[in-house]
């Protein structure tokens, strides 16, 4: 009985995950990340920028509550005109489905002639997608898929939910 | 043969044992099938209409996934990517500088899964691409988004992005339609009355 139930609280689970622009299912912890790694990623990843700094201050942080054993990375390059602007890959999960070592690619050869904001706008969705979250296709969330200087922030929807599943 | 009040024990815990790590092998074999499963890019081009995506498509056609192979390696050591490329055979070219039986090469991020996934032997698609101008590419196709390609099963388009309003229009429409629809815009898009979208940043 017990299987059955936990097999279908985690279907049962897959719809509202999904309203909530989530791809990840597995639990509360479905996606963690070490702050740290990330902080020092976020700069290194901009580096040879024009000197553009950026720091995470357009991501709200108090969902993650420590610094943990999982990895995020993020990595510029110019990796060629055929690669997108810029994304999130999962290398490895565990076998409750969690990330646990993932990457943040940002592909300096498109990268070139965004205005700062639509830097900030393609840094905070690609974060947005570590922590778990996908496309909307619409609003104003920094997650829509093309990158807009428009849209530099994710939305109190986001972090709503990304708070209820960091907690 | 009777069985003892040990051997009754023994069955109820493993029972136990088992109610405790079932939930935990059904959780594995969801979630944990595959390296590409997870991931997400940007995108640098959105559309909101078709003939604005077939105007900025270096190549529209119908084809069929006759080869996927793992493609290159890029990036310093840390930083790597790999890619995965598909080989497509032309059945059917609706645009662009292309002849109907060539092949095609798309690249396509390995760890990117998309939403319905067409990289495998056999899968019939209906391809927006646009040709990467690196000469390390050797003419790779690319796509522009998740708006850019659609499987199509037994003659059906098959929604590429849920919930996207130019994806569903395509999904709603025929084979016939899509091509009706491309060869009435051509010619606008040749006499520069619709212009290619230009990617962000420019």
């Amino acid at each position: 009985m017990i299987p059955l139930i936990a097999f279908g609280l985690v279907i049962s689970s897959t719809p509202a995950w999904g309203n909530n622009w989530i791809r990840k299912t597995g639990g509360d912890s479905a996606i963690q990340f070490d702050l740290c790694d990330l902080n020092a990623g976020f700069h290194d990843a901009w580096h040879d920028n024009n000197g553009h700094d950026i720091s995470p201050t357009n991501i709200n942080p108090s969902h993650v509550h420590s610094c943990n054993t999982v990895e995020v990375r993020m990595n510029d390059f110019a990796y060629g005109s055929a690669d997108p602007i810029g994304w999130w890959e999962c290398h490895s999960v565990n076998i409750l489905g969690q990330c646990v070592n993932g990457h943040v690619h940002i592909n300096l050869s498109k990268t070139g002639s965004l205005s700062t904001g639509a830097k900030l706008s393609l840094t905070c969705q690609e974060i947005g997608h570590s922590v778990g979250l996908d496309h909307p296709t619409s609003g104003t969330s920094c997650m829509i898929q093309i990158v807009s200087a428009n849209r530099q922030h994710l939305i109190q929807h986001d972090i709503d939910v990304i708070n209820a599943h960091y907690s | 043969m009777k069985r003892g009040p040990n051997h009754r024990r023994g069955v109820r815990e493993m029972r136990r044992y088992l109610a405790l790590i079932l939930p935990v092998f059904l959780l594995g074999a969801c979630e944990s099938s595959g390296l590409s499963s997870q991931g997400s890019a940007a995108a640098e081009f959105w559309f909101e209409t078709l003939p604005q995506m077939v105007a900025t498509s270096d190549v529209v056609f119908l084809g069929t996934v006759v080869e996927v192979r793992d493609g290159t390696t890029e990036g310093p050591p840390g930083e790597e990517i790999e890619h995965l490329d598909a080989v497509v055979r032309v059945d059917e070219a609706l645009f662009g500088l292309i002849d109907e039986s060539a092949t095609l090469t798309v690249q396509t991020l390995k760890f990117v899964e998309p939403e319905r996934e067409w990289r495998e032997v056999g899968a019939t698609v209906l391809a927006f691409l646009k040709q990467s101008p690196d000469r390390e590419d050797e003419g790779r196709y690319y796509l522009m988004n998740d708006q850019s390609l659609y499987l199509v099963v037994d003659g059906d388009i098959l929604g590429a992005v849920e919930g996207d309003r130019l994806s569903d229009e395509i999904a709603s429409m025929s084979i016939e339609e899509v091509r009706e629809a491309i060869a009435t815009t051509t010619p606008s898009i040749e006499a520069g009355v619709i212009t290619p979208q230009p990617p962000v940043g420019s």
